[in-house]
């Protein structure tokens, strides 16, 4: 029932204009792949592309290890997820649901009170029992969603394609769903690519992440594995949150020079260079190593993103706890932890050297 | 209510005397031509001016007369009939079109163009090509081995005729709003049924002309509106012959008022035709409104019936 899929240079082109091209994208079977990409990255024409449905697609898909490059969509056994929901307006969820399994090539394997059992069971899976007799405008959004991930599910797929199916719920709901559909997803076990633009649901979902940025994959690895040792500087960007720091810095003699700081950068050639610091791995208050003054103080409850200048830069600190500590205009010290810098050289802007 | 909005009755009377020009409108150009028409048919009008009212008479005439039976029926018939095939071409063209990759704008222009003819030439073109002698589809037919077909002198044949070049002329009507329609749907749900496996004749009959149903009704409603008043083509074509054998309702009302100058009996037919078409309508947009309300109906809470009696103490 589930298989591993592999797309080889698969590309899509608008005209003249090349939207996507990857060389090679991988799952295993069972596994929950994400693709994560800030919107207008290609997320949406590659899931499209997977299923079948762009014809000016091109490239390789196995599912299985079967070649369904030329397969037509409604044989390829996926199934997706989209943006919109895309339920069928005119039909009641009970008759949204039953639809992929009355399509010809599923029809004649069960019989009328097997489907209606089927229905059933992704209903009360999904918690959709009450709802099944409605239309889907009397439906909120939750449960829309939760309609198009049951037709999903409902035939048991090979490949479950979801695209950005959680980011327009309401965040309380956002969280509910990202565990249950964690869980769903383990216990059937069916392979899964969620593209998202949302690096929390890459970390809370992905067994693999493939970030996907202009339409070429970026990184491949897992959602740690990433943050920590971004390839480059649209990685590191993507990943984490409140975005990473860039500031300029020098290397000279083995050594690295930033903010007027310096750290051990053996193995570096001298010149200029871009450092990374994520907002995380900043600390401001006491006395610390950095001079800084507090520009702007955005609190988020537990926490707080303070933003400080220092020798000219702005950088952005997440700091635990109390945030009315800090007013605009304070001069705090700054600390940096050791091990969290992340070196990209500023040309190529590939990274040359993480965790020192 | 103390307090009167801008949508209330009341207010001062400038107000009123504000709606006053297009009432005034409306009673010189639609309410009076229809009262008058009614008071025409119901007296003997002649086209000299002599007239004299004689209640229903001129209707008790007409209904018992055969040959308006006759007329009757073909309004009705050419109706039903080129609204059908028009509606069924209309839908294959603009699903055609629809599903076609490359060539949409030049087509659809080509689609549209028998609509930009004025009906006069439309009755031309078609007289020609049905003349027994010159005319382009006997000769086709004699090419293929058929014979000859009396089209414009014969029934059932000046009848398909008149439907060809009806069908001819007002398909792209349909095509254009259907097709319009159709580029209008959402894609989600068609690609989701692709994806669920569907075939593209179900993605078609599930889930395209449910979408569809709104726009289809709207464009069968005009063109039934517009069908019931078929005057040009006939007139062109077969004159409404042979015999009344392809005459409408409006072609005899034009030939029994403006030729015979019997305006009494030409007013009373066009009033029946306004009656039909009115009936018409209303049943069509009854129908519409039914298919529009399968959206979201607020749901009544079943409560344990209370009979209105039992809650009024006696």
């Amino acid at each position: 029932m589930t298989a591993e899929l592999k797309v080889s240079e698969l590309s899509v082109t608008y005209g003249d204009v090349a939207a996507v091209r990857i060389d090679e994208l991988s799952l295993d079977a069972g596994e929950f792949g994400v693709l994560l990409g800030p919107s207008g990255a290609g997320k949406t024409s590659s899931l499209k592309a997977i299923a079948g449905l762009l014809p000016g697609a091109a490239g390789a898909v196995h599912l299985g290890g079967r070649d369904i490059s030329r397969t037509a969509p409604e044989e390829r056994d996926i199934a997706m997820c989209f943006e919109s929901y895309a339920l069928y307006p005119h039909l009641t969820v009970r008759k949204n649901l039953e639809f992929p399994l009355r399509a010809p090539r599923r029809v004649r394997e069960l019989t009328a009170q097997e489907r209606r059992r089927r229905v059933d069971e992704v209903a009360d899976v999904l918690g959709l029992g009450q709802l099944l007799e409605r239309r889907p405008a009397q439906l909120s959004g939750g449960q829309r969603q939760r309609v198009s991930l049951g037709r999903a599910l409902v035939r048991r797929p090979t490949l479950l394609l979801l695209d950005e199916p959680i980011s327009h719920l309401d965040a309380k709901l956002r969280n509910g769903m990202r565990a249950e559909l964690k869980r769903m997803q383990r216990d059937m076990g069916v392979t899964t690519l969620f593209a998202t633009p949302d690096q929390g649901e890459a970390f809370a979902l992905g067994d693999r992440v493939f970030v996907l940025d202009a339409g070429e994959l970026r990184q491949v690895g897992e959602p740690t594995e990433l943050y920590l040792r971004p390839s480059n500087v649209r990685v590191a960007e993507l990943l984490g949150a409140p975005r990473i720091n860039l500031v300029d810095g020098e290397v000279r003699g083995q050594r690295v020079t930033v903010l007027g700081l310096e750290r051990p950068a053996e193995g570096l050639r001298d010149g200029p260079v871009l450092v990374g610091l994520r907002p995380a791995d900043l600390t401001v208050g006491g006395h610390r190593e950095l001079e800084a003054a507090v520009v702007a103080v955005q609190p988020l409850g537990n926490a707080a993103i303070v933003t400080v200048k220092v020798s000219g830069q702005t950088l952005r600190v997440l700091t635990q706890g109390a945030f009315d500590e800090w007013q605009v205009g304070d001069a705090v010290g700054l600390g940096v932890r050791s091990g969290s810098l992340l070196l990209f050289d500023p040309v190529t802007t590939m990274c040359v050297k993480a965790g020192i | 209510m103390t307090d009167k909005g801008p949508r209330s009755a009341g207010g001062a009377w400038y107000q009123h005397l504000l709606l006053a020009p297009p009432l005034v409108f409306f009673a010189a150009f639609a309410v009076f031509p229809l009262l008058f028409t009614l008071y025409v048919s119901l007296s003997v009008w002649s086209i000299s001016g002599d007239h004299r009212f004689i209640g229903f008479g001129n209707y008790a005439e007409l209904l018992t007369s055969p040959d308006f039976q006759t007329t009757f029926f073909n309004t009705v018939a050419f109706a039903v009939a080129t609204v059908l095939v028009e509606y069924v071409c209309g839908m294959t063209a603009a699903l055609m079109l629809y599903r076609s990759r490359a060539g949409q704008g030049a087509l659809r222009l080509a689609f549209l163009l028998p609509m930009m003819f004025t009906p006069v030439v439309v009755g031309f073109i078609w007289r020609t090509m049905f003349d027994p002698s010159y005319g382009p589809v006997d000769a086709l037919l004699r090419w293929v081995g058929l014979p000859s077909v009396p089209w414009l002198s014969e029934r059932p044949w000046a009848f398909a005729a008149v439907v060809i070049a009806d069908v001819w002329q007002w398909t792209p009507f349909m095509f254009l709003i259907i097709y319009a329609a159709m580029r209008a749907l959402p894609t989600a749900p068609l690609e989701a049924a692709v994806v669920d496996g569907a075939s593209s004749r179900q993605v078609f009959w599930d889930h395209m002309m449910p979408m569809l149903l709104p726009a289809s009704l709207t464009a069968i409603l005009l063109r039934t509106i517009e069908s019931f008043k078929l005057f040009d083509v006939v007139y062109l074509l077969t004159g409404g012959g042979p015999g009344v054998g392809t005459a409408t309702i409006t072609l005899s009302a034009y030939f029994t008022g403006l030729r015979n100058g019997d305006l009494g009996s030409a007013a009373a037919m066009t009033f029946l035709l306004l009656v039909v078409v009115l009936v018409v309508t209303t049943v069509l947009l009854k129908v519409a409104a039914r298919i529009g309300r399968t959206k979201p109906r607020r749901r009544v809470v079943e409560l344990p019936q209370t009979s209105p009696s039992e809650g009024v103490p006696a």
